[in-house]
């Protein structure tokens, strides 16, 4: 049974939302909101506002992104918005600016 | 290239608009409006009230909406559409369940009216589309004028042997159908609504 | 409610009225005007059926332009080419089948799904 996968042609204007892990290899505008993990890999690019239990970023987030337990910035992520995240790694190479709020 | 899939798997929902150039398959839900190059299948207990412009299309779930499919439409045993069909090729099997028009037609006409609409709520749509008048499309004998695009081509195909028809591809007996309902209004008058506002 | 024997209306016969009865009818010519039956309508690919149609069940296989109401199942076959109004509890449509018109079925949807305008 394979997870919810958002390919690299896809485009989605609007809101996803669930309860299953979601990963992203494609283009989301809107909202991102999701009670497992989410996974934005290279070369995605999201302009939302995620939500997720761990959320890891590989590509491009414009958003404030709110992990329940861990965020993950990954080599050449590039994100630009407010993270709130009990945990936070972000690795060497990866690019972020916004605030950080770990007292979550 | 059709290889890759994207999935919207069962516990997840997308509300807006899904566009893209490969496979889609979906297992949970989409409001709003799916624009695909390549094949949609919706599964079993997937639930789309969207309008759908796609190249093939298999349904197994439910869908609400307007469907324009390139290829063909394929309503399995367990599907249930209520909305207007565009296709060239469209078959149903034994157990499928579907309320709507059928239009093996004009498949442009009616993709480049479902393509003009913006993408709404289902709530939304079904007010947009319960303004579409019925008469539009009750009138045989005066549809001549309004579905132009459709008559000479549907005529086209069948009854080239048959002669004498005045009948338009209309049904004349539509009219007097239970629902005068918005569902049944074929896409292109839809289009005309839209363009007047 | 059918009798054993089938009623054919020939290639190059044309009835204009209404037609009733209960015996399965096979049509291969032209009916136009109004179909009644209490049992089985075949239309063969010569078939052409200009009227509203009710039956029990009801096969395509040639032309058909009007409303066509089954009571039990309706088979649009490949070869069919049906204008109008379908309405029947189980319908199916080959491929190949030409359809333009509406079709009229009762569609459970799941709860909290309206169907627009229905």
């Amino acid at each position: 049974m394979a997870n919810t996968v958002i390919g690299s042609s896809i485009v989605i204007d609007g809101e996803v939302s669930g309860d299953e892990p979601i990963t992203v290899l494609g283009q989301v505008k809107g909202k991102i909101a999701i009670s497992q993990n989410v996974t934005i890999e290279a070369g995605a690019h999201v302009e939302a506002d995620v939500e997720g239990q761990t959320v890891t970023i590989s590509g491009r987030v414009t958003g404030n992104v709110v992990a329940r337990e861990r965020l993950e910035l990954k080599t050449d992520a590039k994100m630009v918005g407010d993270a709130k995240a009990p945990r936070i790694v972000v690795a060497d190479g990866a690019s972020f600016k916004g605030n950080v709020d770990m007292d979550v | 290239m059709a290889e890759r899939e994207t999935i919207i798997g069962e516990g997840i929902r997308v509300s807006g608009e899904i566009r893209g150039d490969e496979d889609l398959l979906v297992r949970g839900r989409v409001d709003g409006k799916i624009q695909i190059t390549q094949k949609l299948t919706v599964e079993e207990g997937a639930i789309i009230e969207a309008d759908v412009d796609v190249r093939a299309l298999i349904v197994s779930g439910t869908v609400v909406g307007n469907i324009v499919a390139s290829e063909s439409v394929k309503l399995l045993a367990s599907a249930r559409v209520v909305g207007n069909l565009a296709s060239p090729r469209v078959s149903m099997d034994a157990g499928a369940a579907f309320r709507g028009r059928v239009d093996m037609g004009d498949v442009e006409a009616a993709r480049s009216a479902v393509v003009a609409r913006p993408a709404v709520r289902p709530a939304q749509t079904s007010e947009q589309v319960e303004k579409a008048a019925p008469p539009r499309i009750a009138i045989p004998a005066k549809a001549a004028p309004m579905p132009t695009r459709v008559v000479p081509k549907l005529s086209a195909p069948a009854p080239a042997v048959k002669t004498t028809t005045t009948s338009t591809p209309a049904v004349p007996t539509m009219p007097r159908v239970s629902s005068a309902s918005s569902a049944n209004a074929p896409v292109w008058a839809k289009k005309k609504m839209i363009k007047r506002r | 409610m059918a009798s054993d024997e089938t009623c054919l209306i020939g290639e190059k016969i044309t009835v204009r009225g209404q037609l009733s009865g209960k015996q399965d009818l096979v049509v291969e010519g032209r009916i136009e005007g109004r179909v009644a039956l209490d049992s089985h309508l075949t239309v063969e690919p010569s078939g052409l059926v200009e009227a509203d149609v009710e039956a029990t069940k009801a096969t395509i296989r040639g032309e058909i332009r009007g409303t066509l109401q089954a009571t039990r199942q309706a088979i649009l076959e490949a070869s069919s080419r049906v204008t109008g109004k379908v309405s029947a509890p189980q319908i199916i449509i080959e491929e190949g089948a030409r359809f333009s018109g509406e079709i009229d079925m009762e569609v459970p949807l799941p709860d909290g799904i309206r169907a627009g305008g229905v």
